[in-house]
């Protein structure tokens, strides 16, 4: 019988029937205005995909008649990034009931960047992980983060990052998340030093030549203990990452303690750093060093100049972190965000963002499992459009400006708001004539994806439903850079801050911005 | 006086490896040791694996910041010895080391420059394709099937580039891997629309065939640029699945699922990902051809295989529906070791495991079953994958040989081995013949790590091993009584190995060598030259 159910039957099912009326959707360069053939197109809904077709040679693609409602698109055509997509998710569309179905999409050519890695004496060294790096507002700060995929050299220690939106970037070098033994690597930023230096692309531009040159091993030796290692587990050790402090925070080395808890490593350049340790209790698996309860772990930071130094640390179980979300929907607003996607814990002690473990959301509930007790600033970049996270609470008290102390067992609640006001005003040229081009509403001075929209013939534009908050409120004549979301970038755009409050409409006018 | 006989025997390669100059020597009062660096073109190799396996577990231990390493351990006997680097595959082939108590023995490694195979990836207007994942896969064959390793890889940048370096002696296939397809949920109300796509394997130039793909033979140092792979599209089609049994979602386990076209074993995976519920699930972006379909649900801590399941996909003009597929929980299987012209009261030796090797999908890749051979012949292998699996015997003794391993008349010892398809009829020959010998130069001096090939003079496969440090070759247990001739070359690369003419020259070049039953041999063999 067994042998008989292994031969499967192969079955045949009809494609779909595509009845009524069409959606149209067209695919646009931004650069040139010419139709984009071969472009693939996703259509979907929150519970997964709808269809998914390819553009023609007039740059459309049809799809069945959409019942008004929250979608998403995702375009995929090598070459080409949409800038208002979210990562990974695509970009959000809203049917409206009164609108005939056809949708314009620009995307913009991505750019590429080449180099070479090079040491101190010259030669080119393969192997070494370079990544784009861009600059972001984080907490108020501006950050150095990478951006896009990161690669290894080759054989000939050349590199080239390609499939970047345009924007204004630099190249950084750094140690591979999981180096062995206690060989440091000084992370380094184009052309050659901590400090990035960093350069225009423009929409198909390449940057070529945009060499790196590594560090020496500097002389310093940072040595210590790590006490508090699960014992009769296995690998009866832990494991001690330094991390580079200062705009681009990135593990430069990650070593093994010996089972006593001793580690050492030498060849550190002077500098401020972060000494970060963690063990785990039920199983020996390194992976990302912090996930699940069963690990336990320590951060300390530490200046060194020259010599040698000591620095032990103590480690400490980790937190299963539990809490609410509690939406106030504001006047007349019924309903309850769909999406709230990821909440972001923002370490204010050193932990890299990236080794920090993701809330898991069910419902209203959340939990966090493994956060190491120490200062987080709270954030939720994918919330829906008119949603902004409005407070965070650890027990009764209202934590100032979304800063928490983790380590109590005071559970979380964070207020949502859906309090929302309207922004409208009009664009004009520098002529002062009423001008089209596109306006862009990013949240100010924390994460988030920007609202935008086309003025009309008329220069008018209109954002309803905004929540409460701060804003940068930009007008560009095309959408062809990631600038607006670099904080140094942005001031160039002359862009508007304003305040949103509930129930007020605020008028703001708009100087066309032209590049 | 026994002791001191027994002193000067294990001392006995010792004196030997004093001609050559890349062993140095020491003594130690209990075990042995091995110690050596490893070194490539630019110097020391830091984080290099090295890696012994023999008669005692040892762990693989890593290089320091001057390519230094250091084994040790106490039990005697031949062992294999290797390093393994990431990201750098370049490695050299193992070495055959014996191992007595008191040996320190110093074994360094060179890892050579290796070769590199470069050039772009087209689609049929010329246009490049980025981000498509290029891996050079050695080709090897033995028993009939083909054998793909992967040995490098590289991923398409925006001009359609690749270049794989770091590549050890070899012949390699290049496959071109279109980003993975998309394995995912159906939407409740899901109708997919045709999207044209490229094949998801294309071998270079431009094949979707093992058979018509060029095999490209590179040496260390070799570098072999404009190896172009132009990809085709074609309209594609998604299969649809639903999974059913307790293994979806079950407690502590996860199920996951791995498409692959037939082209060889280990080919890269098409699409993977893990089942959370009984679905529906999609796979689009299929072009017409033949897939296969590996479901399997497994434990992870410890790792234990709780069912399986593999179902043929043929996708041509339409969207194909597998209906609900559930994994089969694992099978038993009985059989019976007989040795062939013995008694019917004889016994079976002792020690001998019957293993069933699960060959279909690489989910399964470490999975294996063994189950001890009693003295009456019969056992049990009591969890075999319910999937294509292969026939191994171990711990034969000394003059033992599989001759046959059958199931319903079929010989299953490479493949074909299903639980529930019968008994297993494993058949034994115990007159094999003992050879052994050194491997010498013109002038009698010893060579180390020589490979040295058994060729039969009539059908049959050939067998090679490696000599060892002090140039002293065994093959295992026992060698069919027929006639053989009997080769050694410094190293014989797998390519040359899969070489007619090489292995006739060879051949031509050798010792002949007639087996008789149970016939014990030293036979020592002048080395050839490799090419």
């Amino acid at each position: 019988m067994r042998i008989r159910a292994l031969l499967t039957v192969v079955l045949v099912v009809c494609p779909p029937i595509i009845r009524g009326g069409q959606s149209l959707i067209a695919v646009i360069d931004s650069g040139s205005e010419q139709p984009i053939s071969g472009a693939v197109v996703q259509l979907g809904r929150e519970d997964g995909i709808l269809a998914e077709t390819e553009t023609g040679t007039d740059g459309k693609a049809a799809f069945p008649a959409l019942q008004p409602g929250n979608y998403w698109v995702r375009l995929e055509k090598s070459g080409y990034a949409d800038l208002l997509a979210r990562q990974g998710q695509g970009r959000r569309l809203v049917v409206p009931a009164d609108r005939e179905n056809a949708i314009t999409i620009h995307l913009t050519r991505t750019v590429a960047i080449s180099g070479q890695v090079f040491d101190s004496q010259g030669s080119p060294r393969s192997g070494v992980t370079v990544t784009a790096v861009v600059r972001r507002s984080i907490n108020g700060d501006t950050r150095i983060v990478p951006t896009g995929e990161a690669i290894p050299t080759d054989d000939g220690g050349r590199y080239r990052l390609y499939g970047l939106p345009p924007g204004h970037y630099s190249t950084a070098a750094i140690a591979k998340g999981n180096t062995a033994g206690s060989e440091v690597f000084a992370p380094v930023c184009y052309p050659g030093s901590r400090e990035a230096e960093f350069f225009d692309l423009k929409a198909g531009e390449v940057k070529t030549s945009a060499n790196l040159i590594l560090a020496d091993r500097g002389g310093v030796t940072i040595s210590g203990t790590v006490s508090g290692i699960p014992r009769d587990k296995y690998p009866n050790r832990a494991s001690v990452s330094l991390v580079a402090a200062g705009a681009l925070k990135t593990p430069i080395a990650t070593a093994w303690t010996d089972t006593d808890g001793s580690y050492v490593f030498n060849g550190v350049s002077p500098g401020e750093y972060q000494l970060v340790a963690w063990a785990r209790i039920a199983s020996g698996t390194l992976g990302t060093p912090l996930a699940g309860t069963d690990a336990c772990s320590a951060v300390r930071a530490v200046s060194v100049s020259s010599g040698a130094v000591q620095v032990d640390l103590q480690l400490q179980p980790l937190a299963r972190i539990r809490g609410r979300l509690i939406w106030n929907r504001g006047i007349g607003n019924t309903s309850t965000p769909s999406g709230t996607g990821r909440i972001v814990f923002h370490s204010e002690d050193g932990w890299p963002d990236e080794w920090l473990p993701a809330a898991s959301v069910d419902g209203d509930r959340f939990t966090v499992d493994g956060l190491p007790a120490g200062r987080y600033r709270i954030a939720m970049p994918d919330l829906a459009d008119s949603y902004r996270l409005a407070s965070v609470q650890v027990g009764n008290a209202t934590a100032p400006d979304r800063l928490v102390d983790i380590g109590g067992t005071a559970p979380l609640t964070i207020v949502l708001t859906a309090a929302t006001g309207e922004v409208s005003g009009s664009v004009s040229d520098t002529e002062g004539k009423p001008a089209r081009g596109v306006v862009l509403l990013s949240p100010a001075d924390e994460e988030g994806s920007a609202q935008v929209q086309n003025a009309d013939a008329g220069g008018r534009f209109r954002f309803s439903n905004v929540p409460e908050g701060k804003y940068r409120l930009i007008a560009l004549e095309t959408l062809d850079s990631t600038d607006y979301l670099d904080p140094v970038e942005a001031l160039n755009l002359d862009g508007k801050l304003i305040k949103v409050e509930a129930g007020q409409k605020l008028t703001s006018d708009l100087r066309l911005i032209q590049r | 006086m026994m002791r001191a006989l027994e002193i000067v025997l294990e001392r006995l390669p010792v004196m030997l490896l004093g001609m050559i100059s890349m062993y140095a020597l020491a003594q130690t009062t209990q075990g042995w040791e091995i110690s050596g660096t490893v070194t490539n073109d630019s110097g020391p190799v830091k984080n290099a694996f090295v890696i012994i396996t023999g008669p005692e577990s040892v762990s693989p231990v890593r290089t320091d910041g001057e390519g230094r390493y250091s084994l040790h351990g106490v039990t005697p006997g031949r062992y294999s010895l290797r390093v393994q680097k990431k990201d750098n595959t370049s490695e050299p082939r193992s070495r055959a080391v014996s191992l007595s108590n008191g040996l320190c023995l110093q074994v360094d490694f060179r890892i050579p420059v290796g070769a590199v195979l470069a050039g772009r990836v087209l689609d049929q207007d010329r246009q490049p394709v980025p981000g498509v994942v290029v891996l050079a896969m050695a080709k090897s064959g033995r028993g009939g099937r083909v054998h793909l390793k992967m040995s490098g890889g590289d991923k398409t940048n925006d001009l359609g580039e690749y270049r794989v370096a770091y590549l050890p002696d070899g012949a390699y296939v290049v496959a071109a891997a279109a980003s993975p397809l998309k394995f995912r949920k159906r939407a409740s109300a899901s109708g997919t629309a045709t999207v044209k796509g490229n094949h998801p394997i294309t071998l270079y130039p431009g094949s979707r065939a093992l058979e018509t793909a060029a095999v490209l033979q590179v040496r260390s140092g070799e570098e072999r640029p404009g190896l172009d792979i132009v990809l085709r599209k074609e309209e594609t089609k998604c299969v649809f699945f639903r999974v059913n049994g307790a293994f979806a979602g079950a407690q502590a386990s996860s199920t996951n699922i791995l498409l692959e076209e037939q082209i060889g074993a280990n080919a890269p995976a098409l699409a993977q990902g893990e089942i959370t519920g009984a679905g529906p699930y999609e796979i689009c972006g299929l072009p017409p051809g033949e897939y296969r379909l590996h479901l399997s649900s497994a434990t992870v801590r410890p790792f234990q295989v709780l069912g399986y399941q593999m179902a043929l996909a043929v996708v041509d003009k339409q969207d194909v529906d597998l209906g609900s597929l559930e994994p089969l929980a694992p099978g038993e299987l009985r059989g019976k070791v007989t040795v062939k012209d013995a008694g019917a009261d004889d016994s079976v030796p002792a020690g001998i495991n019957v293993r069933a090797l699960a060959l279909e999908s690489s989910l399964l890749n470490l999975a294996t079953q063994a189950g001890a051979v009693q003295p009456n012949g019969s056992f049990v292998l009591p969890q075999v994958y319910m999937g294509n699996n292969a026939v191994r015997v171990d711990g034969l003794p000394a003059g033992y040989y599989v001759t046959s391993a059958s199931q319903r008349g079929k010989n299953v010892l490479d493949g074909g081995m299903l639980p529930g398809n019968g008994d297993l009829q494993i058949t034994l020959g115990a007159d094999g013949a003992v050879v052994n010998g050194r491997v010498l130069t013109a002038d009698d001096a010893v060579v180390p790590d020589a490979s040295v090939i058994l060729i039969p003079t009539g059908s049959g496969a050939l067998q090679v091993v490696q000599a060892d440090q002090a140039g002293t070759y065994q093959f295992p247990s026992g060698v069919e009584p027929a006639e053989y001739r009997l080769a050694a070359v410094p190293n014989l690369t797998e390519w040359q190995r899969q070489d007619p003419a090489t292995i006739a020259r060879l051949a031509a070049g050798g010792a002949e060598c007639k087996l008789g039953p149970r016939e014990s041999r030293i036979i020592d063999l002048r080395v050839q030259s490799s090419e």
